[in-house]
């Protein structure tokens, strides 16, 4: 749907009739029924809509955190399992979820430690594009580390490698988990409402340094939000769904040119995305 | 007993967490520098003298009963004495009591850890395991140890046993409840990396249940000195250890020597506290229980 002309599978995350049932009997509820989405390799893509209406169950499906009742999800061209399997998909969850025993440093290049052979295995799978090629063991660990660095000096945390979480505050500990998720170079990035918890001020320096992280290495973002301003700003396209049972009411490509910076969150051009997509969402909430 | 003191003290610092997230990060700039007001503190009369005067007149109050009844209390004086006297016996005495309480806590560690993995792994080895772990935690295990000294005799293996026995299950609870004790977005970020079994027990669930481990050895290392006395009592004809000399000594109505060696079992009961809450505090610098203690 957020494609147009045709690609080939490996180059496409394709949900095709997907439906997802919690409990069964009369507690059963429907979080989701015949979703269809397409998400082109390198795009920036938001899921927005009310509590409840399945986003953050899409994005576990394709997580491979959950499996689907009915459809098919496939990651360029291989399912959830298998992609997890060779570490092409990165998950940021609500909550930074670091380790609170590991350094800066050390939580961003734990994801380069943990199932070692995905490394070997996934540079032969065709819907893999390799960023990041280490000809050997040694060298990949260096380059894992010097890669981290480079990755959270990007993001302004260059002089606390070695602090603790506990001495970050809520701001600087979700931008380590980004980085953490940016550093194994996955081919798609999949994030659940990750600025949430966050203070007005800081999503915005947040957000604007997400977009850094991503014109660096233009990697695939499925991000589920429930603000629309950071659905525009962020977004090539804003999957608009509501809920009872979940389903997608339009994907809206947004037209803003890129790089967008800070200036942009001002501009009346964004102003006018912003009230469409607000306007989509009315619509799919007025009684039918 | 005290495994219940255990679990329920691991619990409620597990619920803690949440609560304490902001008020901990808040204090995150202050902890570079902790030792620094802790000492001052020290100094401080306000903080030593009420523990000062509570001992000087839990002493006043003993010498006071111990004038008058002679066969309810010795003197203070004639328990120094005792000690003062001979102190390579008991020295030698809690040596072994001391050896026996430390290597029978290891064992009884080692065994809690192995059990603790294979029943939170394996949801079928728990139903097989649990009911028998919990048999044995009610049962008591001083009624254990007159039967092991039978079965093994007056060297050390029953006092092993016992002790490895009684420490057994708190750090059972609390090591199932820490390895369990890791929240589900760490664990999910874990699952679509794929990380093995393996992976996530020694990178996650291992150091995640830390705190838990701690809270289990500061009862569990006091536990294992009762443990290893309580065998001793069982094994009349035992040579050595503060049990035995309590025993002996008690039987010939010499209070005095009874009482330093009870002296000598609580000195030792509150060093091995001393020493493993000084080790939690480096090995947990990382865990909110921490840091709220330096505000």
């Amino acid at each position: 749907m957020a494609s147009t002309g045709r690609a080939a599978p490996t180059d496409e995350i394709v949900v095709s009739g997907v439906s997802k049932i919690y409990g069964s009997g009369a507690a059963e509820v429907a979080a989701l029924s015949n979703v269809d989405l397409t998400v082109r390799r390198g795009q920036f893509v938001s899921i927005i809509g009310p509590s409840g209406c399945g986003k953050s169950t899409l994005l576990r499906l394709i997580a491979g955190l959950e499996t689907a009742d009915a459809g098919e999800v496939s990651v360029f061209g291989s399912d959830p399992d298998e992609a997890c399997a060779v570490k092409m998909i990165g998950f940021v969850p609500q909550v930074p979820a670091l380790l609170p025993w590991l350094s800066v440093l050390q939580n961003v290049t734990l994801p380069s430690k943990l199932n070692r052979r995905a490394d070997a295995l996934r540079r032969r799978l065709p819907g893999h594009i390799d960023r990041a090629a280490a000809p050997s063991r040694a060298a990949a660990r260096d380059g894992a580390a010097a890669d981290a660095i480079a990755i959270l000096e990007t993001i302004g945390l260059g002089d606390s490698l070695g602090r603790l979480p506990h001495e970050l505050s809520g701001g600087m500990q979700q931008r380590v988990a980004l980085a953490r998720a940016f550093a194994i170079h996955a081919d798609v990035l999949l994030m659940d409402e990750p600025f949430s918890a966050l203070d007005e001020f800081t999503r915005e320096a947040a957000q604007v340094q997400l977009l850094e992280l991503w014109e660096r290495q233009r990697t695939t973002v499925v991000f589920v939000t429930h603000s629309v301003a950071e659905a525009v700003v962020l977004s090539d396209t804003v999957v608009v769904m509501s809920g009872r049972p979940g389903h997608i009411d339009a994907v809206i490509d947004i037209d803003l040119p890129r790089p967008r910076r800070q200036g942009l969150l001002e501009s009346a051009a964004l102003h006018l995305w912003e009230d469409r997509v607000r306007a989509q969402l009315q619509t799919a909430w007025a009684p039918r | 007993m005290s495994a219940g003191g255990g679990v329920s003290g691991g619990t409620s610092r597990g619920a803690n967490r949440g609560a304490n997230g902001a008020a901990s990060r808040a204090s995150g700039s202050r902890t570079c520098r902790p030792s620094e007001p802790q000492r001052s503190r020290l100094l401080r009369p306000g903080f030593w003298l009420p523990a000062v005067v509570a001992v000087v007149v839990a002493g006043l109050v003993w010498e006071f009963v111990a004038i008058n009844n002679t066969y309810l209390l010795p003197r203070l004086g004639a328990v120094a004495m005792a000690v003062i006297t001979e102190p390579a016996f008991y020295l030698q005495n809690a040596g072994v009591t001391l050896a026996e309480a430390l290597i029978g806590l290891v064992i009884g560690f080692v065994a809690a850890f192995v059990v603790a993995v294979l029943v939170t792994e394996s949801g079928l080895l728990r139903r097989a395991i649990m009911p028998l772990a919990v048999v044995l935690n009610v049962t008591p295990v001083v009624a254990i140890a007159p039967a092991l000294v039978v079965a093994f005799g007056f060297g050390p293996a029953p006092k092993l046993i016992v002790t490895a026995l009684i420490t057994f299950f708190p750090i059972l609870m609390n090591l199932i409840t820490g390895l369990n004790s890791v929240s589900p977005p760490v664990l999910q970020v874990f699952r679509t990396l794929r990380a093995s079994r393996l992976e996530v027990l020694l990178r996650l669930r291992m150091p995640s249940s830390l705190p838990f481990v701690f809270a289990a050895l500061r009862v569990v290392f006091p536990l294992s000195v009762v443990g290893a006395v309580v065998a001793e009592f069982s094994a009349p004809g035992a040579a050595q250890g503060l049990g035995t000399v309590i025993s002996v000594a008690s039987s010939n109505s010499r209070l005095a020597v009874v009482y330093a060696a009870i002296g000598c079992l609580a000195l030792m009961g509150a060093v091995l506290l001393l020493l493993v809450t000084l080790l939690e505090r480096r090995v947990l610098r990382w865990h909110e229980s921490q840091l709220l203690k330096r505000e």
